[in-house]
């Protein structure tokens, strides 16, 4: 196969892997496949000591022409935002003689906690009414998601969903974002990410240098955080093995090459003698014999 | 700037040599993926310093690699456009009929534009220039699209999770294999710019 052959291949066979990943498992959101990612700090309601404050919420009214819900895209102040709301056309159920939807998130105190988890960042309660204040549902069929921020790097999270006076778990799928993750939900309320319990954040960042750890708080107080341990996050490390152990495997490979290109290349290798050629040939001069001129006279 | 050229070819005993400037790439692509995720776990630099350290180091790490810059063949560019609009559709359609709204911007447009290129061109001057070379000089063609491949979507594990590889490795063999038809980075150096600058837009 020629290189222009193998290229081909490499763009169909890549084209193929890319369709079936998106298919299997779409990226949700920018960056497609590389970016600048300009994060800031993720801010608390009731900020653990040494973590920033100042969550905010959003309130906004979207105009509604022709009966129909249009395409909502709401989320929080902060940098990406910490949590958001996302509806295609058409995909809320709205109430008779809706003329405009207002959509509101706000940061609250948890209700209650997750039995098995502790909470990740704040808990966002989710409202989408109509003028009357009726309440707007998401259709069955999808088209409706939130999306929540983490404070921190996630390992296992989840979407819990507080309605009637009970947590439920959603799928959690990451959107292709640093720490944010989305859901489809067909109604409303709180919503708030959750990791295994025992999770704790990552120390906080100031000014480039590194706060004091989170101290353990209260349900009451804040978001639920046990004592720090944040030996476990510095390095990925099973990540870290895995790219070792890739990159080694290819290098063995690589280095088979090399010595199988060698061993073919080397005169007396094993190769038949006819094909093995060396500069100059033995048994020919180094230099080609000049032409003689003809003699002419004068 | 984005095509790669070198100034001179290898010598006759240059496997060998090949082999060590490979292994010298591989270990300066490490070191800058390693700062990156650093800068970016530790939120020392805002994204568009960050971005500017990290393409800033693996132009490096490609020019000590033996890239040079030289002009693209503009059937290159264009290739690297289609194929990174491709991109972009493939995308979008996979999660149609919800695209998700972009609710402001990182950054200001035009430092965004700048730094998000300069990143997109390194990596490929990089993994599809320097490194490339290197590899299929002493392993061949395919141990070079096969390891591009796999550092294209490790790389970007640290920031965005082992949910890219898939994709990545993907994205990765359709960069590979643009390099393979045309010759030089500046094909996928083009189409991994298009699929990055579209994210401002959805």
């Amino acid at each position: 196969m020629g290189r222009r052959g193998l290229g081909l291949f490499a763009l169909a066979f890549g084209l193929a892997i890319v369709v079936a990943a998106q298919r299997l498992a779409p990226i949700g959101g920018p960056p497609l496949y590389d970016g600048v990612i300009v994060e800031a700090p993720y801010v608390w309601l009731s900020p653990p000591a040494g973590f920033s404050g100042g969550a905010q919420g959003v309130d906004q009214t979207v105009p509604v022409q022709g009966g129909q819900s249009p395409d909502v895209g709401v989320g929080t102040a902060e940098n990406p935002p910490q949590a958001q709301l996302f509806a295609g056309a058409g995909f809320l159920n709205l109430p008779s003689g809706t003329t405009s939807i207002k959509v509101s998130i706000e940061p609250v105190a948890p209700a209650s906690l997750p039995d098995g988890w502790t909470i990740a960042g704040n808990v966002y309660r989710f409202s989408v009414t109509n003028q009357a204040g009726q309440p707007v549902t998401g259709q069955a069929s999808g088209g409706v998601t939130i999306e929540l921020r983490g404070p921190a790097t996630l390992s296992a999270p989840a979407i819990e969903h507080f309605s009637g006076g009970k947590w439920s778990e959603l799928a959690a799928d990451s959107v292709g974002q640093p720490n944010i993750f989305g859901a489809v939900v067909t109604d409303f309320g709180d919503f708030a990410l959750v990791e295994p319990a025992g999770w704790t954040p990552d120390r906080q960042v100031v000014g480039g240098q590194y706060g004091p750890q989170a101290p353990g708080v209260t349900a009451a107080a804040g978001p639920p955080v046990s004592q720090p341990d944040n030996q476990s996050s510095e390095l990925p490390w099973p990540m870290i093995a895995l790219a070792a152990v890739a990159i080694a495997i290819v290098a063995v490979i690589g280095v088979g090459f090399v010595f199988r290109r060698r061993r073919i290349r080397r005169p007396g290798s094993g190769r038949p003698p006819g094909r093995i050629r060396t500069f100059p040939p033995p048994d020919r001069p180094t230099t080609p014999p000049r032409k003689q001129r003809p003699r002419t006279r004068r | 700037m984005t095509a790669s050229a070198f100034a001179a070819d290898l010598p006759r005993d240059g496997l060998t040599r090949a082999l060590v400037r490979a292994v010298l790439v591989l270990v300066g692509l490490g070191l800058a993926v390693g700062l990156r995720w650093q800068i970016f776990r530790t939120s020392a630099l805002d994204g568009v310093s960050e971005g500017l350290v990290f393409g800033a180091a693996l132009v490096a790490v490609a020019a000590v690699g033996g890239w040079t810059p030289s002009r693209p063949h503009a059937q290159a560019l264009i290739a690297g456009v289609v194929a990174g609009g491709l991109l972009v559709a493939i995308s979008a359609a996979s999660r149609w009929p919800v695209l998700p709204m972009t609710l402001g911007h990182a950054a200001p447009f035009m430092p965004w534009v700048l730094v998000t290129s300069l990143v997109a061109t390194a990596e490929e001057l990089v993994l599809r220039g320097s490194l490339w070379r290197w590899v299929a000089e002493s392993a061949g063609d395919v141990a070079a699209l096969l390891l591009t491949s796999l550092l294209f979507a490790l790389i970007h594990v640290p920031v965005y999770g082992w949910s890219v590889v898939p994709l990545d490795v993907g994205v990765g063999l359709i960069f590979g294999g643009l390099r393979l038809w045309f010759g030089g980075s500046a094909a996928p150096a083009a189409a991994h710019v298009v699929a990055d600058l579209a994210t401002w837009w959805i």
